[in-house]
């Protein structure tokens, strides 16, 4: 079996125990590193990051407490989580990246190009998935200290757009709508709305445009030291002829320029290994879990792994 | 709640509790600090009058109060309730306090361990209201009622929490009894968001034996008299209130059914404390409008923007 | 002397020739159908040799007008998508050679002195244009090449679009010039008023991959040791005179056959100048010597089209973009100013084939690949690996001279 095809199996499954798992018992509980959004009625287990600003902001109070201990406890196990599979929950799990890859085969089909960002646009807007790791970490206590709003306390999840579209595969659709609440819950509708729109349309023109700015990658990515599972390069099989930063669904060039170290896990990585798969020169991408090799590239796999005509 | 409509009002949403300042400001339009500070003089007059009236002019009632919950340092959290008599009664001794405890489990609700309910008793020199602190160790509807006798009269008081302690244990002052006993009174029907009732949203009780007649209260103030529907249920829709909507999350107003029972076998209420809507006052169409503008412009933005020629 | 003493004389010059090369290619295709690993699988490819490796040849085999090209960089799906057939300009004719001789730089590129002694013989009435990337200074002066061996009047008078090839291939700027090249490329295929369809070109692409896939099912083969090289060489030499589909399936009926390689040698990476039919002097001495290639990085062998136009974009834009990325950052031509990366490559196809050593192929007068080759060497045997160079032409003077040399060379891998 194919690893395109392999990778394609765990997304669906991903996506159908995410969304759906909750309505057959599944609950997988609320430290998962991707988009299994709580806002899904039914979602089989909860996106890491509702969690974590729920446990920032009414740890708080709660300092001393028991808050402390069932946040830190969440906390390990999202660690775990991510030691053990790194980026695999973005590139081969979340259900808001199938999504984006749905959306991705639909311009495939229609035949319309997708859009290119610069590499130096593209660090800018890297940039935001830090900027809002802040803003979880700032807002949440601030509402909870009394500063804010008590209504900004999941200030990430009201201007998620996987709260807006997500649902909408479980028939809700209230995400959707203007919400007049109060001005803070309005503000929010608007924001992501607007987030929302934006996105949509970036999606469809360029693959996976939203795990740019996704805050749980950049959270993942901090724990890289940790992380048993990596996409790795060795340099000196490389012949440089770029099909890797063209296949990757998040135009990374790191791979493809790196001559020297084997590390080319960068924030931006996927683990789609996508790269890997297609890469012509016998050994020089692979992933490994610690010190198992789970796949290299070689040219005999590359020509066969194509999509037939 | 109006606001002066020749004043320019800026809705700042991004500080919710500074918004007010904006909202309202500083006017010095005579007109104005005379229609609001003069009815604010009459509300605090009437206020403390009230207070002292209208607790004396009440008919009797017995009612309960969620008044929180606090997880505890074992990983189980727990509930504060309090027991109110109204019409200037002394809490009596002789309270009984039932706790009945089901833990859902899947999609169907069973009783699981046993004995499964809780029994107190209020003593001498309780106060009123009577705090009635409950543990709850695991994710389990914790349903509470309250029998009484007073006045002549024999009273019920029922409501219904969800917890979700994860410490797995049971509450150790606890004293257990076989079974509890099937006292008349208001139950409540599962509906949407039964478990958070919101503003706007149904609220569904019945009552057995059928009751004479329902009444609701929000706050201690009426609401009026309901109506039973044709399956005998009870429905109160608790109007959006501006106030709660303005506030957060966590805001809620008590809302009591008092229903008087036949056969004079008394009065029972029902609590259900009612948060503000969450998503009650939506628009849908704005939406997707806002939706579909901003798609169209990024889309406008791709087209213009995006034709660049420019290999990777 | 008169012209009509000239004519006589260059006819009696042309017939020679004209004889010579049958005799070459007849001697080369009877010592492959006598050789004990031939089987019925490979007549395909040798009556394709057979019946003349000219674009006129292809031209009626496929019933598509040829665009004639040199070197590698021209996108042979683009070409394909167009409705044109691509055909790949060579000849490996010593007396072709010798033909072009008079006239041109002695040390001029044995490979191109050959195609212009063929064109000369042909006297071709082809009017299809060619499409020069420019590679190397030879392939750059090709036209006025012809234009001196009177194959064609004035070097303007042939029709060639050239292809500039940025040298820096690592380079942004490099990259987008040549994606630039390649749309002018495309506008020029379609400058008679036909159209290059994203269908037709997403099929072109999928046809050109299942050739690579054969290509490539081959090249495993040989590297098992269950091919042998010289049939792999005269498979990959034919592959532009007939349609990719009708070579596609006779490369996967050859690969999916029992087949037995007659000889067994210490295994080879043979790198450099490319080999072309009928000229497989040096595949054969290799033989002789007891030296077995298994990989090689020829352009006229495994690189014969990089195959791997792989894309996540499936736009006309991004196909576009996959397929001159693939043509140009794919190719490790020695003519790349960047070309560090070639010797990953060869390392590359030696991991685990338990090759012992390299054989460098030089054509003289190939400049490249000749001064490419020192710094390969040092690289190789840095890693404790064995290199031999290979200074040749098309004659067969040296032959005994090399012959001891690759025994000596053999030796050399056995010891170790």
């Amino acid at each position: 079996m194919k690893v395109r095809n392999i990778r394609s199996v765990t997304q669906h499954l991903g996506f159908l125990i995410l969304m759906y798992g909750g309505r057959f018992g599944v609950r997988l509980g609320s430290a998962l590193p991707c988009f299994a959004c709580p806002f899904v009625p039914g979602c089989g287990g909860y996106c890491y990051l509702m969690g974590l600003q729920g446990y920032i902001g009414f740890g708080m109070g709660a300092l001393t407490g028991v808050g402390l201990m069932t946040a830190l406890s969440w906390f390990a196990l999202f660690v775990f989580l991510v030691a053990m599979l790194g980026k695999l929950w973005c590139g081969w799990i979340c259900p808001f990246g199938l999504v984006q890859d749905w959306l991705s085969a639909l311009r495939g089909k229609l035949g319309v190009r997708e859009r290119q960002i610069t590499q130096r646009m593209k660090r800018r807007m890297a940039m935001v998935k830090y900027g809002l790791l802040a803003y979880i970490a700032i807002l949440p206590p601030l509402a909870t200290l009394g500063f804010l709003h008590e209504d900004f306390y999941l200030p990430f999840c009201d201007i998620c757009p996987g709260k807006s579209l997500l649902p909408l595969f479980a028939g809700e659709t209230r995400y959707l709508a203007l919400n007049f609440d109060n001005g803070v819950s309005l503000g929010f509708s608007i924001a992501l709305l607007v987030i929302t729109g934006i996105m949509l349309v970036g999606m469809f023109f360029k693959d996976r445009f939203f795990c740019i700015f996704c805050p749980l990658l950049a959270l993942i990515h901090i724990l890289k030291p940790l992380t048993a599972l990596r996409l790795f390069k060795l340099p000196e099989a490389c012949t440089g002829c770029g099909t890797c930063r063209r296949v990757c669904p998040m135009d990374i060039e790191d791979v493809y320029r790196q001559r020297t170290s084997p590390d080319v896990q960068t924030d931006e990585c996927l683990d789609c290994a996508k790269c890997a798969e297609s890469c012509p020169a016998d050994g020089a991408i692979g992933l490994k879990f610690l010190k198992f090799k789970l796949f290299l590239s070689s040219r005999s796999y590359a020509a066969d792994s194509r999509k037939k005509s | 709640m109006g606001c002066p409509d020749h004043k320019f009002v800026i809705r700042v949403f991004l500080f919710g509790r500074f918004s007010k300042i904006f909202e309202y400001g500083v006017d010095l339009d005579m007109r104005t600090i005379i229609s609001q500070v003069f009815p604010l003089f009459l509300i605090m007059i009437f206020h403390t009058g009230l207070s002292c009236t209208a607790w004396g002019g009440e008919p009797d009632s017995m009612w309960w109060r969620v008044a929180g919950s606090q997880k505890t340092r074992d990983g189980g959290m727990s509930f504060d309730f309090e027991l109110h008599m109204t019409g200037g009664h002394e809490m009596p001794t002789d309270v009984d306090i039932f706790c009945v405890s089901s833990v859902r489990h899947g999609t169907s609700q069973t009783r699981t361990y046993g004995p499964p309910d809780v029994f107190r008793k209020s003593v001498a020199g309780d106060s009123n209201p009577l705090l009635v602190t409950v543990y709850s160790g695991r994710a389990e509807r914790i349903e509470i009622r309250a029998g009484a006798s007073f006045g002549g009269r024999r009273y019920y008081a029922g409501t219904v929490v969800y917890g979700y302690g994860e410490s797995g244990k049971f509450d150790p002052d606890a004293l257990r009894v076989e079974a509890a006993p099937e006292w008349p009174g208001l139950s409540l029907v599962a509906g949407e968001n039964f478990y958070r009732a919101q503003t706007g949203t149904p609220i569904s009780v019945k009552c057995a034996p059928a009751a004479l007649s329902v009444k609701v209260f929000e706050n201690r103030s009426s609401a009026g008299e309901l109506e039973a529907d044709a399956n005998g249920a009870y429905i109160y829709i608790p109007p959006h209130d501006e106030t709660l909507s303005r506030s957060g999350y966590r805001s809620k107003k008590d809302i009591v059914f008092e229903a008087a029972l036949p056969d004079g076998l008394g009065v029972a209420s029902f609590y259900i404390p009612v948060y503000r809507a969450f998503y009650g006052q939506t628009n849908i169409w704005g939406g997707l409008a806002l939706l579909l503008a901003t798609a169209f412009i990024s889309l406008g933005f791709v087209a213009v923007w995006g034709r660049r020629f420019k290999p990777r | 002397m008169t012209s009509g003493v000239t004519n006589a004389r260059n006819e009696r010059i042309f017939k020679k020739t004209s004889d010579q090369i049958s005799s070459e290619t007849a001697r080369v295709l009877e010592t492959l159908r006598s050789r004990a690993d031939y089987t019925r699988e490979f007549d395909y490819f040798l009556e394709l040799a057979e019946s003349g490796m000219t674009p006129e040849a292809a031209e009626t085999r496929t019933g598509l007008t040829t665009i004639k090209l040199l070197c590698v960089q021209a996108p042979l799906e683009l070409i394909h998508a167009a409705g044109f057939h691509p055909f790949k300009v060579f000849c490996g004719s010593n007396a072709a050679c010798n033909l072009a001789s008079r006239g041109l730089p002695a040390l001029a590129c044995p490979m191109l002195r050959s195609v212009i002694g063929a064109a000369k013989l042909a006297q071709s009435s082809s009017e299809s244009p060619w499409v020069l990337p420019t590679t190397c200074d030879w392939v750059v002066k090709f036209p006025e090449m012809l234009a001196i061996s009177d194959v064609a009047g004035e070097p303007d008078s042939i029709r060639v679009h050239w292809l500039e090839l940025p040298h820096l291939k690592d380079r942004d700027d490099g990259q987008r010039r040549w994606i630039e090249e390649i749309y002018n490329f495309k506008k020029f295929l379609t400058s008679d008023g036909r159209r290059i369809k994203r269908a037709a070109l997403a099929e072109s692409v999928a046809i050109y991959r299942r050739a690579w896939q054969a290509l490539v099912r081959l090249s495993d083969l040989r590297r098992e040791g269950r091919l042998s090289s010289i049939w792999f060489m005269l498979m990959t030499g034919v592959f532009f005179c007939d349609s990719p589909q009708n070579w596609t399936t006779a490369a996967e009926r050859a690969a999916n056959s029992q087949m037995t390689p007659a000889l067994r040698g210490a295994k080879v990476f043979l790198a450099g100048s490319p080999i072309f039919f009928p000229n497989f002097k040096i595949p054969f001495l290799l033989e002789e010597a007891g030296l077995e290639v298994v990989s090689d990085d020829l352009c006229s062998s495994e690189r014969i089209f990089p195959g791997s136009v792989a894309c996540g974009d499936e736009s006309e834009f991004g196909l576009m973009s996959a397929m001159s990325q693939s043509y140009h950052q794919g190719c490790v031509c020695p003519t790349f100013i960047d070309n560090d990366r070639r010797i990953n490559n060869i390392l590359g196809r030696m991991k685990g084939a338990g090759f012992k050593g390299v054989v460098f192929h030089v054509l003289k007068g190939c400049h490249p690949y000749d001064l490419e080759s020192f710094g390969i060497e040092t690289k190789l045997k840095d890693r404790g690996l064995k290199f031999i160079r290979l200074e040749t032409d098309y004659s067969g003077e040296d032959s005994r001279n090399l012959n001891t040399r690759l025994e000596a060379f053999r030796q050399t891998i056995r010891e170790d």
